[in-house]
């Protein structure tokens, strides 16, 4: 069976329906409306929280990114071959090496690059420490 | 108390958005959205409570009740359904409870479990109006969801929170009541 009505019962149940308007007073309307603004405005107010939370969050990590890159931009460089990290290369560098290679520590400080650490790698600083610098008189 | 301008009403009226804009835009807090939903849907939720109800005044309250009902929905609302599918369980469940209200406050002693339908005007001595009134509250109000509201089959299951084969079941029986009827089934040989 086709579920479809004719034109005019449905025309019918329409004006059922529609005999069934209630009239609504616009003090109802405003009733209900008026509680819609303020629950809407608290809405609003809600959210402009968030967002200031949102954007002072963005900028405390924008801070803190900004003093991490500026102590890793400003750290030190040091030399490799400057084992006390002073600064400069000289014998104490060499007498550092040899001390950690004593005591087993010196594992990543192949300067002679020969796949070993060991005495040789001393007399390389050594003798960087007293290489003259291009110019020094 | 300020009252909305008519042309505020008017432009809330013709708002020419989807009910998914209209909802969207009340999520992110623009209460001239609701505005547009509250007058686009205001004579339906009146009509179905009146026709729940039977009473003009209940029918106003719950106006208000669904309204405030759907206005505690925001932010966060999400429509998946039409918004009549999404009104029609709040209206329902608001007239129930109005009526029982209203019947406890005149002292009578049978309050009512469930409504037992739409309670429309009786027929005013037309043939097809007593045919229609006749079907029964159930068998009627499917009609009107289906034929005057629009709605699906899946969307009136949802709406009367029944199986869809019971509404298939509703529509096909009134239909078959409309067709067997000495006074509307030449409509159906037309």
């Amino acid at each position: 069976m086709n579920d479809n009505i004719p034109a005019p019962i449905e025309e019918r149940l329409r004006k059922i329906a529609d005999g069934m308007t209630v009239l609504v007073p616009s003090a109802i309307d405003e009733a209900i409306l008026s509680r819609a603004r303020e629950r809407f405005a608290e809405i609003r107010r809600r959210r402009a929280k968030v967002q200031c939370l949102w954007w002072a969050s963005a900028a405390a990590v924008l801070v803190t990114m900004g003093f991490v890159a500026s102590a890793f931009l400003n750290a030190p460089s040091y030399e490799r071959a400057d084992i006390d990290r002073n600064g400069r290369v000289d014998i104490l560098d060499a007498f550092a090496l040899a001390r950690r290679i004593q005591q087993g520590n010196a594992s990543g400080l192949d300067f002679n690059n020969d796949g070993v650490v060991d005495r040789a790698d001393v007399d390389a600083v050594a003798a960087r420490a007293v290489k003259l610098k291009k110019g020094s008189a | 108390m300020a009252l909305l301008p008519a042309s505020k009403r008017l432009a809330d009226q013709q708002d020419l958005r989807t009910d998914q804009e209209l909802i969207a835009a009340a999520n992110a807090g623009d209460g001239d959205s609701f505005e547009a939903l509250y007058y686009r849907y205001r004579e339906w939720v009146t009509g179905l409570a009146y026709r729940l109800t039977g009473d003009h005044a209940l029918a106003l309250d719950v106006l208000q009740e669904t309204f405030l009902y759907f206005l505690q929905k925001f932010p966060g609302f999400v429509l998946t359904c039409q918004l009549k599918t999404f009104l029609y369980p709040a209206v329902r469940n608001l007239s129930i409870a109005a009526r029982r209200k209203a019947q406890r406050a005149q002292g009578d002693a049978a309050v009512p479990e469930e409504l037992e339908g739409p309670d429309i005007p009786p027929p005013g001595g037309d043939e097809i109006d007593a045919v229609i009134h006749g079907l029964g509250a159930e068998h009627r109000e499917v009609l009107l969801l289906r034929f005057v509201d629009g709605l699906t089959v899946p969307e009136i299951a949802a709406a009367l929170e029944i199986p869809e084969g019971t509404v298939k079941s509703r529509i096909h029986s009134a239909i078959g009541k409309l067709r067997a009827d000495a006074r509307t089934k030449e409509f159906f040989m037309q």
